[in-house]
């Protein structure tokens, strides 16, 4: 059968170069549609590393500026946030609380830190984030020690301590399993370093959306300072029976204006952080890159399944009278059908073919999309090779179903046609 | 042509498979390209109420370099007062900004009623900037901005949602920010605002005080000045006279860069040349521009919009064209022996190829149709996410935020243009081709074809 389905293919190769030419064609966009969809939807699929679900933030704004603060009013301010921070704790909807003016958590960072391994080695620039001895920023967020999954502990009071993220430990020190207790350098002049000790490496988190790999990050330990910015920042994780957006709104409309502020702070928010979270992925641009690009996706399927199915329905017609014939002299419908089904076949594979090696030359010189800004190959979809063969993969298998599908019906039709009526009709 | 036409319509009837998966082909690729060009119609052209866009350029980001670093904000309510409206070749210069929810409620009731409305600080000039339409009142002026009244203009929806049927304007309003409340009066109502024209979208509008005009200044303008929280809207005379208002503002940054700076400060360089652009330039960029945090300005780059929307037409007409070319093809060749007794009796190969061309053009104008349809419905009901569909970064739109299309934004004669110019190159893309091929036959090859 192989053999006759070739001689049909060649016989109509003027009418297959064109469905053929397409299919190349829907091979090279679909490839272009699918590899950032592969991409992001695998990188969900890597924990955020941290947890931040059930999880709002209280903020306040001081009405005192920074740099005015005398001695009394930073006794004030704290006597205020403690005032503060056992109201909100005595909440029955509250299930922990801790008091921060830092930046520890992911969603709110932009500073960066640049750090080395020795003085001769180029330095990498990581997101830095800050935590306070004894605060509980760890645990609040759920960080966990990446050698033994526990949940990190912040109790490190040496301010030349710092914790990184597992791919910053894998970049400084490749050839360590364990690089607790090694020593890290940041520049503070003119070739003049600070010490740094690794005090502990939590397990890799996200700092821009669900949909982009983690990055490397560093924890930096906070001066003990209470004033140091506008704002003061009361971290609150609530029971796991109680709704993050319930609670935001009964804060603003009845607790809010309750809150013992005195004329130190004035109230400047609730977030919860969770939707905040989700809102990133919008905000990162992959909602609507994954909407575009199954959008086109769904179009490029749909044009392959009109030209297949047109392209076969008329060449059923015009082989009608050699089917009936078949027929006549005792050809099955199922050979018909599956004679059929293989042309179509061969026709996307033939395609698929010419076009990967188009793709491949192109992903050979503008990489992958979407990118990570660090590479880190313990993730498949980073590797070359698989994320090639698995993005080509997927675009023969839905190419192939749907043109099968397109040429069922042509097909079908063609199997069930009545042998003395084509004959009849051929003559 | 009528010849043409009515035996295309004969040939439709007789292949009513071949004409149905024609047509819906067509249709897709009209829906797709349809929906890409309204879209940036949408965002480019001018709609209500932003009717000035063809001869507007916007500026919302400084930039401030001085020794050891630099960064970037958007532009304070100083600066712009200062410098920016007393540019002599823009023909207007307004400024706002957007500051979220607020919560707006009628002084005698209780809290919990209070809505929430997005609330815009303008300046006077916004009003004649934007081409709102007054459904009573008036605009705030700008005797209430000096004198710091507290006065507000609020869109149809709210004013219904608040006092029902009754006159708005004159009534006061208690609006709070989430910090403090005050009671404001309202002097105008205006025909609602939707969010795909975010420029000028809000539900409220309060004047910004600090916006209104004093003397030009000096040059000594100092570091922490120039930054706040405005966009800036200069609207130049005519299209061809925006070039001058740019080269105006690169002289009032050049006379501020070579001032000494002001007592106490370090000299700096203010550059807001990578952010000053006409309106379009300056949604495509916002559009197809990967945001990067590693530079102040990323600079208008055609090879970066070019490269995402060219493959992206391409994909939306190429494939659908050779779909089309190849049943197109296929057909051809049942038609061999009729091409090739017209020949004989003396029709010339132009004169058949315009016939299937016509024919052709029947079915590609059936499909455009559907299309057309199609992409008004995808537009419609995807209201809420096909205008940012094509953005490489993320837009939120506030909570409540109103959206709609008025008719001017969907039925324009661009879009039938550009729905015709599409039909008529997918029309050609995919007949011409397979046509020249059947046509080059010759006359006894085409007539023996069928036997």
């Amino acid at each position: 059968m192989i053999l006759h389905v070739f001689k049909q293919m060649w016989n109509n190769r003027r009418h297959n170069g064109w469905i053929v030419a397409e299919l190349i064609v829907v091979t090279y966009f679909m490839w272009g549609v699918i590899d950032p969809v592969y991409m992001m939807l695998s990188n969900r699929t890597i924990p955020d590393g941290f947890d931040v679900s059930k999880m709002v933030i209280v903020r306040l704004y001081s009405n005192i500026l920074p740099w005015n603060k005398t001695p009394e009013d930073i006794e004030r301010e704290e006597q205020t946030q403690e005032n503060v921070a056992n109201m909100i704790e005595a909440l029955p909807e509250v299930e922990q609380l801790a008091p921060n003016i830092g930046i520890p958590i992911p969603l709110f960072s932009s500073a960066t830190g640049r750090l080395q391994r020795d003085t001769i080695s180029e330095p990498l620039t990581l997101s830095m984030l800050n935590f306070r001895t004894g605060d509980e920023t760890f645990e609040m967020l759920q960080i966990r020690d990446a050698r033994t999954g526990e949940i990190m502990r912040s109790d490190v009071s040496d301010a030349r301590s710092i914790y990184i993220s597992a791919d910053a430990a894998k970049i400084f020190f490749p050839e360590l399993v364990d690089c607790v207790g090694q020593t890290l350098l940041r520049s503070s002049g003119v070739n003049t370093f600070d010490s740094l000790r690794v005090a502990g490496v939590f397990a890799s988190i996200k700092m821009e959306a669900s949909s982009i790999q983690p990055i490397p990050v560093m924890y930096m330990l906070n001066a003990p300072s209470v004033s140091v910015g506008f704002y003061n920042t009361f971290f609150i994780r609530l029971r796991d029976d109680v709704s993050a957006a319930a609670f935001v709104e009964k804060f603003k409309t009845d607790i809010a204006s309750q809150l013992p502020l005195g004329d130190i702070y004035r109230f400047d928010g609730i977030i919860n952080l969770e939707k905040h979270w989700k809102d990133r992925e919008v905000m990162s641009g992959t909602t609507n890159k994954l909407r575009l690009h199954i959008g086109m996706m769904l179009f490029f399927l749909l044009c392959v399944f009109l030209g297949v199915a047109g392209t076969f329905l008329l060449r059923a017609k015009a082989r009608r009278g050699e089917i009936g014939l078949r027929k006549a002299l005792g050809g099955s419908r199922r050979r018909i059908l599956a004679e059929f089904l293989t042309e179509s076949g061969w026709l996307v594979t033939i395609a698929w073919l010419v076009g990967i090696l188009i793709v491949y030359n192109r992903v050979h010189v503008t990489g992958f999309a979407e990118a990570p800004e660090f590479l880190n190959d313990t993730y498949l979809q980073n590797r070359m090779a698989p994320h090639f063969w698995i993005v080509s993969g997927i675009v023969y298998v839905l190419t192939l179903s749907i043109a099968f599908v397109g040429t069922w019906f042509p097909a079908r039709q063609a199997a069930c046609t009545d042998a003395a009526e084509a004959l009849r009709d051929d003559t | 042509m009528k010849t043409y036409f009515r035996q295309a319509w004969s040939l439709v009837r007789q292949q009513r498979l071949f004409s149905t998966v024609y047509v819906i082909g067509t249709g897709l690729a009209l829906t797709a390209t349809m929906v890409l060009a309204m879209v940036f119609y949408i965002k480019m052209a001018p709609v209500y109420p932003e009717i000035h866009r063809d001869r507007m350029l916007t500026v919302q980001y400084a930039a401030v370099k001085v020794e050891g670093g630099a960064g970037r904000s958007s532009i304070g309510e100083i600066f712009v007062r200062e410098y920016l409206y007393p540019l002599q070749t823009a023909e207007m210069v307004c400024a706002a900004t957007n500051y979220g929810s607020w919560r707006v409620r009628i002084p005698t009731e209780a809290t919990d009623d209070a809505l929430e409305l997005s609330a815009k600080r303008t300046d006077v000039n916004f009003w004649r900037v934007f081409g709102f339409r007054f459904l009573s009142g008036r605009p705030y002026t700008e005797e209430e901005l000096r004198s710091e009244q507290k006065v507000v203009v609020i869109a149809q929806s709210a004013a219904r949602r608040l006092f029902g049927d009754e006159e708005a304007v004159g009534r006061d309003v208690s609006i709070s920010d989430g910090r403090t409340a005050e009671n404001y009066r309202v002097v105008g109502v205006v025909a609602d605002v939707s969010y795909v024209t975010p420029d000028s979208y809000a539900q409220i509008w309060l004047p910004n005080p600090k916006l209104y005009a004093v003397a030009p200044g000096t040059g000594n303008i100092r570091f922490n000045d120039i930054f706040g929280s405005c966009k800036v809207y200069l609207v130049a005379p005519s299209v061809a006279q925006m070039d001058e208002v740019i080269a105006e503002v690169n002289e009032v940054m050049q006379k501020i860069n070579t001032s000494p700076p002001a007592e106490g400060e370090q000299r700096f360089e203010l550059d807001l040349s990578g952010d000053l652009l006409p309106y379009w330039k300056s949604e495509l960029k916002s559009t197809f521009h990967e945001s990067n945090t590693h530079v102040l300005f990323s600079s208008f780059s055609w090879s970066e919009i070019l490269k995402v929307l060219i493959p992206l037409l391409m994909a939306m007409l190429l494939v659908p064209a050779l779909n089309m070319a190849g049943m197109v093809s296929s057909t051809m060749e049942d038609r061999l022996a009729e091409f090739g007794v017209r020949k004989v009796f003396g029709a010339s190969r132009r004169r058949l190829m315009m016939q299937i061309l016509a024919e052709n053009l029947l079915l590609t104008l059936i499909g455009g149709i559907i299309g057309l349809l199609l992409s008004y419905a995808i537009m419609y009901f995807g209201i809420d996410w096909v205008l940012t569909l094509f953005n490489q970064t993320g837009v939120l739109a506030p909570e409540g935020a109103v959206t709609f299309y008025t008719a001017d934004m969907l039925f324009n004669p661009f879009v039938f243009i550009i729905a015709l110019f599409i039909c008529l190159v997918l029309n050609y893309a995919s007949a011409a081709i397979p046509a020249h091929m059947a046509l080059r036959k010759d006359i006894v090859y085409s007539i023996n074809k069928k036997r």
